[in-house]
């Protein structure tokens, strides 16, 4: 029992190479996001496309050198929650701001105009 | 020597449960911040006349942030092969490293948060305000019993030495502040850069 040195060496457990290509990876880029904003090289809408794009490649890049997501054995009961959340968070996070977005557009107002109407209706 | 097999066979069974149930939680913590995310999104709009996040956030404190949680993360790992190889001096400073980055962190945000209410942009300025400390402060509690974790674990460590128990709770710890990485990135991205943005 004392002495297993290799034994314990887990699918969340990874390689030296792994966690260093993740780290590099990461930094690059956050980098690559914080200077695209900063210089406003590229419009508001093209920019925001472009950095949310970035998030998700380093979401992915830590989930496979970090965390490990590849090495899931057996029956992959890992990527198959994984996945499945995924799936509730585009059902939760994505049908929150659909809706949000219709009611907005419906209503014919931005949230200003809300709050100038609201300030109208409470007479103020 | 059956029996031998049969008992490592079975705490191997009862560490790769506890690290996937472990797994299966930072999954449902995953959907309690989409929500959160969500919220955040919908209501930055809302800033009741008040300043909005191109005002309020500077987009050099909050790339300080990502780089130091970064590297506490990156360290983190490092830490946990050090474990694996039982070198124990090396563990315990690569945790306590860990532990002096994450802190950091978490003194930067606790002075952004102070500021930002002091200047009177406190969590009942507006609805976008208030999603955004939901947010953002949500992640720093984490990062909080995460480091409250390091803590406990360095002194199991040195009381138990790498029994099988404590390389389990050590191998779940490392998840958890991967896993709060993860999230981060998010944060850093949704809320700091595209508040950046929009002027």
């Amino acid at each position: 029992m004392s002495t297993p040195a290799q034994s314990d060496q887990n699918e969340y457990t990874g390689t030296l190479i792994s966690y260093v290509v993740g780290f590099v990876g990461s930094i690059i880029i956050t980098l690559a996001a914080y200077f695209l904003v900063v210089s406003n090289a590229l419009n508001t809408r093209t920019t925001t496309v472009i950095i949310m794009v970035l998030a998700i490649i380093q979401c992915y890049v830590q989930l496979i050198f970090f965390l490990h997501l590849n090495k899931s054995t057996g029956v992959h009961w890992r990527l198959a929650t994984f996945l499945f959340t995924i799936l509730i968070i585009v059902v939760i996070g994505g049908g929150t701001l659909w809706i949000m977005n219709d009611l907005n557009y419906r209503m014919h107002a931005t949230p200003t105009d809300m709050l100038k109407y609201m300030e109208k209706e409470q007479g103020l | 020597m059956s029996t031998l097999t049969t008992t490592k066979t079975s705490v191997h069974h009862e560490e790769s449960h506890t690290l996937f149930g472990f797994w299966v939680y930072i999954m449902t913590d995953c959907v309690l911040f989409a929500t959160l995310f969500a919220t955040y999104i919908v209501l930055q709009p809302n800033t009741a006349g008040g300043p909005g996040a191109f005002e309020l956030f500077d987009l050099n404190t909050a790339l300080t942030e990502t780089i130091i949680l970064l590297i506490s993360s990156f360290v983190c790992g490092l830490a946990l092969i050090a474990v694996h190889a039982r070198r124990a001096s090396l563990a315990i400073g690569l945790f306590i490293l860990t532990f002096i980055l994450g802190a950091s962190f978490l003194a930067i945000e606790l002075t952004e948060f102070s500021h930002l209410a002091a200047e009177g942009n406190s969590w009942q300025r507006s609805g976008f305000l208030s999603s955004f400390f939901t947010l953002v402060g949500t992640h720093g509690l984490h990062i909080t019993f995460g480091l409250l974790w390091i803590l406990t674990m360095l002194v199991q460590i040195f009381i138990k030495g790498f029994t099988e128990p404590v390389v389990r709770r050590l191998t779940t710890l490392a998840l958890f502040w991967h896993f709060l990485d993860v999230i981060w990135i998010f944060i850093f991205t949704i809320v700091y850069l595209t508040g950046g943005l929009s002027s």
